[in-house]
């Protein structure tokens, strides 16, 4: 029962100044205060594209004994993503889409509404701090989230390459975190 | 004497109860399911636009495209409280690994996406009072165009609002950007039937420092 009735355009104030983080300061800010989510640098997408090995059943059962990738932090995932790039596994490319959870952004237009807790994505938050989360879910919302942005896109356009290319590399991601939470599966 | 006291006092009481009860009667007819009473409870609303969170996520272009991606990964959420002025931060010396991340991809930084999530409240929902009644609810962004909806029969509904807040014009080394999102409820005061406003803010302040902490 929501009527919109006026147009708006947003109007975001460049500050030249610092800002000041004792006004209106009752609040409670999570994940920020992390630490320990450290990016390993030196891999840039475009230095290379190596190209994924299969994983060995040593390292899944490693990893399987290591991770649970459906109740992992943040920082579990980042380094789960990491000894799979290192050992080859993913390329560089999809640790980078995978690492910075990166989703096409459509620009709203002005302020937008919309019912339910959610972000300008509609995707769910993912977890900071220490809180846990099913990473084969988010991938796959992503993955999907990703595929659903390509096929609005027109044929050979910038948004559906990129849209394309990250719901590649999701897909790929859930690929071997599928297999990682299968062999877990099994040791239990 | 005391006994005396003490029986007025409990008489007094029955009566006053009796004309609650029927006053409340009256009050409940009418009225849509979202206001009508129930047995009073503690921790009664306000009325306005409680907001409970706001989640700010970067959002960057790779070199060559004209498609903009939003960082999941590096959003941040802000838990708020029930006041009608709020802040929500947004640092990326206070990300780590962001800047190197941004440097390492070669990505260009363009901006953050912001939303707050928050709940329309009418206070007395719960209580003997009558309820206030809610009727519109109006936004905007710094000094932009104002949008107003309907939110008569949104009482207890939760909404997300969300924008672009971009950075204009050449980074440099550190880019601060402040966004303030305003709304204002209005009304029907449930104590004097009146149209009433109520006014809120949530203040998102980002900055960006694109060589802090960076390897090169």
């Amino acid at each position: 029962m929501i009527d919109t009735i006026y147009n708006v355009r947003p109007q975001a104030t460049l500050q030249a100044n610092g800002i000041n983080h004792g006004s209106e300061k009752d609040t409670k800010e999570t994940g920020s205060s992390s630490r320990k989510d450290i990016y390993t640098p030196g891999n840039s997408i475009y230095k290379s594209e190596c190209v994924k090995k299969p994983l060995p059943p040593d390292l899944v059962a490693s990893l399987a004994e290591k991770y649970d990738v459906k109740n992992m932090t943040r920082n579990e995932y980042g380094s789960l993503l990491q000894e799979l790039r290192d050992s080859g596994v993913i390329s560089s490319k999809d640790f980078g889409v995978g690492y910075g959870g990166e989703v096409p952004y459509v620009e709203p237009d002005g302020v937008q509404m919309t019912m339910g807790a959610t972000d300008g994505t509609g995707l769910e938050p993912w977890p900071s701090g220490n809180e846990k989360a099913d990473f084969t879910k988010l991938l796959r919302a992503c993955a999907r989230y990703c595929t659903d942005f390509a096929s609005q896109q027109e044929g050979e356009s910038d948004g559906r390459n990129v849209g394309n290319s990250l719901a590649d590399s999701y897909q790929r991601l859930l690929e071997v975190f599928d297999q990682i939470d299968r062999a877990a599966q099994r040791r239990h | 004497m005391k006994k005396r006291i003490v029986s007025l006092f409990l008489a007094m009481l029955m009566v006053s109860c009796s004309v609650s009860s029927v006053a409340f009667a009256a009050d409940t007819q009418g009225l849509d399911e979202s206001t009508k009473s129930s047995p009073l409870a503690l921790g009664d609303p306000s009325t306005g636009f409680t907001m409970q969170s706001a989640v700010i996520t970067p959002v960057v272009v790779r070199p060559g495209s004209t498609t903009k991606l939003a960082l999941k990964q590096y959003a941040r959420t802000t838990s708020l409280n029930n006041s009608f002025a709020q802040s929500a931060y947004w640092d990326s010396f206070n990300v780590n690994g962001f800047n190197q991340y941004v440097y390492d991809n070669n990505y260009q930084f363009v901006g953050w996406d912001v939303s707050v999530t928050g709940t329309y409240t009418a206070a007395n929902q719960n209580s003997v009072i009558t309820a206030d009644k809610l009727r519109f609810f109006e936004y905007w962004v710094g000094d932009g165009e104002h949008k107003k909806v309907d939110i008569q029969y949104s009482t207890n509904r939760t909404a997300t609002y969300y924008w672009f807040a971009a950075i204009e014009g050449d980074l440099t080394d550190y880019n601060s950007l402040k966004s303030v999102f305003n709304w204002k409820v209005t009304y029907i005061d449930g104590s004097n039937g009146k149209i009433t406003d109520v006014t809120g803010r949530l203040t998102a302040m980002m900055t960006y420092w694109p060589n802090y902490g960076v390897k090169k």
